[in-house]
């Protein structure tokens, strides 16, 4: 029994720029990624470049998960869009950070500034996010 | 960090001179240098921040001696000696750089005395770097590393009160410096552990997935996103050996069986994988570099961007092989690294071994099937029942083979024609050429086409009528196609082959064919088999033969029909070496007059 979902909406930033968000719900592994897949195949069909994945209620995320994200996001940026990762939980994050993804991803702490990313330009790559402080081993 | 966190960032102390002040000066430069001692001590103790603590102590030495620069280097044995760890101003020293501190005096690397080291007393590699006086940092016995600074801005050498000051300093700092060195080392052990357990959760994760899939694209795609995933990698190829189930043939001679490409990503699709890779990944043992080979085939990897290629041994020999390109982090393929990559291609060779084993497995149970399937058909196209025939004895019986065979026989009672009221048999029998599903319909083909002709395929067959004849009891007419020509025993023991006929059923369309007439008496015993009998296999592999088949028959023609079958049979399972399975079916009639 899959214990994740993907559910997709369509959000727009203070200025009018369309964005498509995935908000991911469970466990992505091995086993659910392609679930995932599935949901950034269904993006790159309806021509959805600009993607906030919003991981609010995202509790688990294995490498398999993590490499859907990366299987995706070079078509996604090749088409001027890019995927921006928003509102992990630390513990998800903490996977983000150890396999080094916060150099590769934008990631924010809010939809809301994810969403402001987008305003500062759609087509520029992603910098660098800075960690949430509470994922610093202290 | 900047000078504002130095709280202990005190005026310089005055250097000592022959003022009429002096003894008050010396004082006061003594309880400065106390209360400073002090500060820097306990400011450096409330921080665990490494760079915090080498920050301020370093700022603390550079204030109070007049020094520009300096800087503290960590004792680093696993890197070869010390490392620069916090600079401040301009010095000859790059934070990150080892240096080993060995000259020909002594080495430092080696013997570390505790003690303060100035001028020419300063190791030379140290000496070279501007470096004026080095204080060790020692913790306990523990060494932690130096505190090196440059000459005093005056160009007046250190006095001994400064240097004794500084040492101070260290000696007191050293403290704080090894605890925030234990902080940093737990929070690296910490690291590399979460490191660790994610690459275990990655493994287990894929393992308890893999195992459970069996489409080969499906586990492509897992070590795909895996991959990608863990080492943030694009660029990434799995090959996979050909089948190795016939690890024989792949001698040293002989050609290796090729690599097949199983899973490409990242724009790897240039890369071609030709015989002469092949031959270059299965010639080695562990991690190969491309960019550091000679060859064709590792430069077109390098030129394709691969900078890994391990190769998966199973049984001692290359069986996989995954090639990655670079981490997009930047980051260098660590050990770590290496020994998860090797565990990752060997849980997807395994399981796509698997898959593939499975899946002829699967493969080859669905067959046996159809074939049990077909068997059966065929069994019922067989008659359930001879029929009742006057004046004759008629036994009839076939063994199929391990496979569906295309052996047929079959007797039938025709109707009396108007002008000859007597009763007539049909007799036929007929092996199809080859055997499996396609033979047996073949021969149901025959069956249902009543005459054995214009079949397409090959079929030989004998078809024989046995009716009254008013000189003898029966009279038999036949056509032989290209069948073991029947055997016809006579009472007196004389052996007849039935012959006449023609070519194999359907080999030639439109051919001729004869029939022969024989007539039966009291007494005698026609056989009419397949080669299953005649071709029959003992152990040392010699065929039943003809020759013994009539001496069977022979031996046994007193008995009934049925007798005379059971005790061939027999025969020919005891000279096979019973109860091995027979390798062509066994089918015979036997027709006797009684």
């Amino acid at each position: 029994m899959s214990n994740f979902s993907v559910h997709s909406r369509a959000a727009h930033s203070a200025h009018d720029v369309a964005v498509h968000v995935l908000d991911l719900e469970g466990e992505l592994d091995a086993h659910t990624a392609s679930d995932l897949e599935a949901a950034f195949e269904q993006c790159r069909a309806e021509d959805h470049h600009r993607i906030i994945v919003n991981g609010a209620d995202l509790d688990y995320i294995s490498s398999a998960g993590l490499g859907v994200f990366m299987a995706y996001v070079e078509d996604v940026r090749e088409a001027g869009g890019d995927i921006k990762i928003a509102n992990l939980k630390p513990k998800v994050y903490n996977v983000f950070d150890l396999l080094g993804f916060p150099m590769l991803f934008d990631i924010e702490d809010t939809e809301e500034e994810a969403l402001a990313r987008f305003e500062e330009n759609a087509e520029d790559a992603p910098e660098p996010s800075d960690a949430p402080g509470e994922n610093r081993i202290a | 960090m900047d000078a504002s966190e130095t709280r202990s960032a005190d005026p310089p102390s005055p250097a000592a001179g022959h003022s009429p002040q002096q003894r008050t000066d010396q004082q006061r430069t003594e309880r400065f240098d106390l209360r400073a001692l002090y500060e820097t001590s306990s400011l450096l103790s409330s921080s665990l921040e490494l760079d915090f603590v080498l920050g301020n102590l370093l700022l603390t030495a550079l204030s109070k001696l007049l020094v520009t620069r300096g800087a503290v280097l960590l004792w680093r044995p696993a890197e070869g000696g010390y490392r620069v760890a916090a600079t401040k101003g301009g010095t000859q020293m790059e934070e990150g750089t080892v240096l080993a501190l060995d000259d020909e005096r002594r080495s430092l690397d080696r013997d570390d005395d505790g003690e303060p080291m100035r001028g020419a007393g300063v190791p030379a590699p140290l000496r070279e770097r501007g470096v004026a006086l080095a204080l060790p940092l020692r913790s306990g016995e523990r060494r932690l590393g130096l505190l090196v600074l440059g000459p005093k801005a005056t160009g007046a050498p250190f006095a001994d009160a400064e240097v004794e000051f500084v040492a101070s300093l260290a000696s007191m700092s050293a403290a704080a410096v090894g605890n925030a060195l234990l902080v940093e080392e737990l929070r690296t052990a910490n690291r590399d552990l979460d490191g660790k357990v994610q690459q275990m959760n990655t493994l287990f994760d894929l393992s308890q997935e893999m195992g459970a899939i069996r489409e080969e694209a499906r586990l492509g795609k897992l070590l795909s996103y895996a991959l990608m995933g863990q080492m943030a990698v694009r660029r990434h190829l799995f090959l996979l050996r050909q089948d190795d189930d016939d690890a024989e043939d792949d001698s040293a001679n002989g050609p290796r069986r090729p690599f097949q490409t199983v899973v490409r990503g990242g724009g790897a699709d240039d890369v071609e994988v030709t015989p002469a890779l092949t031959e270059a990944i299965c010639g080695r043992r562990k991690l190969v570099r491309p960019a550091d080979e000679d060859g064709a085939s590792w430069d077109a990897l390098a030129e394709a961007g691969f900078d890994i290629v391990l190769p998966i041994r199973h049984r001692d020999e290359v069986c996989a092989a995954l090639a990655l390109g670079p981490k997009l982090t930047g980051a260098p393929y660590e050990t770590g690294d290496i020994e998860f990559l090797y565990s990752l291609g060997n849980l997807a060779y395994t399981s796509l071994r698997n898959a593939r084993l499975l899946e002829e497995q699967i493969e080859k149970e669905r067959l046996e099937q159809e074939i049990a399937l077909a068997r059966q058909a065929q069994q019922r196209l067989l008659p359930q029942q001879l029929p009742a025939a006057n004046g004759v004895e008629l036994a009839a019986r076939t063994v199929p083979s391990r496979e569906v065979g295309g052996d047929y026989y079959d007797v039938l009672s025709l109707p009396g024609r108007a002008d000859d009221e007597s009763e007539r048999l049909l007799l036929a029998i007929a092996d199809v050429t080859g055997k499996g599903v396609a033979a047996s319909l073949l021969m149901a083909n025959v069956q249902a086409a009543r005459k054995l002709a214009d079949q397409p395929g090959q079929s030989a067959g004998v078809v024989a009528r046995a009716g009254p004849h008013p000189e003898v009891a029966h009279t038999l007419d036949y056509v032989n196609a290209g069948h073991n020509p029947p055997m016809l025993l006579r009472a007196g023991g004389e052996l007849e082959r039935l012959e006449t006929g023609g070519l194999l059923l359907g080999v030639m369309s439109g051919a001729d064919y004869d029939s022969g007439r024989v007539e039966l008496a009291e007494g005698d015993t026609l056989a009419i088999f397949t080669d299953g009998a005649t071709e029959a296999m003992n152990p040392d592999d010699e065929e039943f033969g003809e020759a013994r088949l009539a001496e069977s028959l022979r031996a046994h023609r007193d008995v009934s029909a049925e007798g005379v079958l059971d005790a061939v049979f027999e025969d020919v399972r005891a000279f096979a070496g019973a109860p091995a399975p027979l390798g062509d079916d066994l089918t015979m009639v036997v027709l006797r007059v009684p």
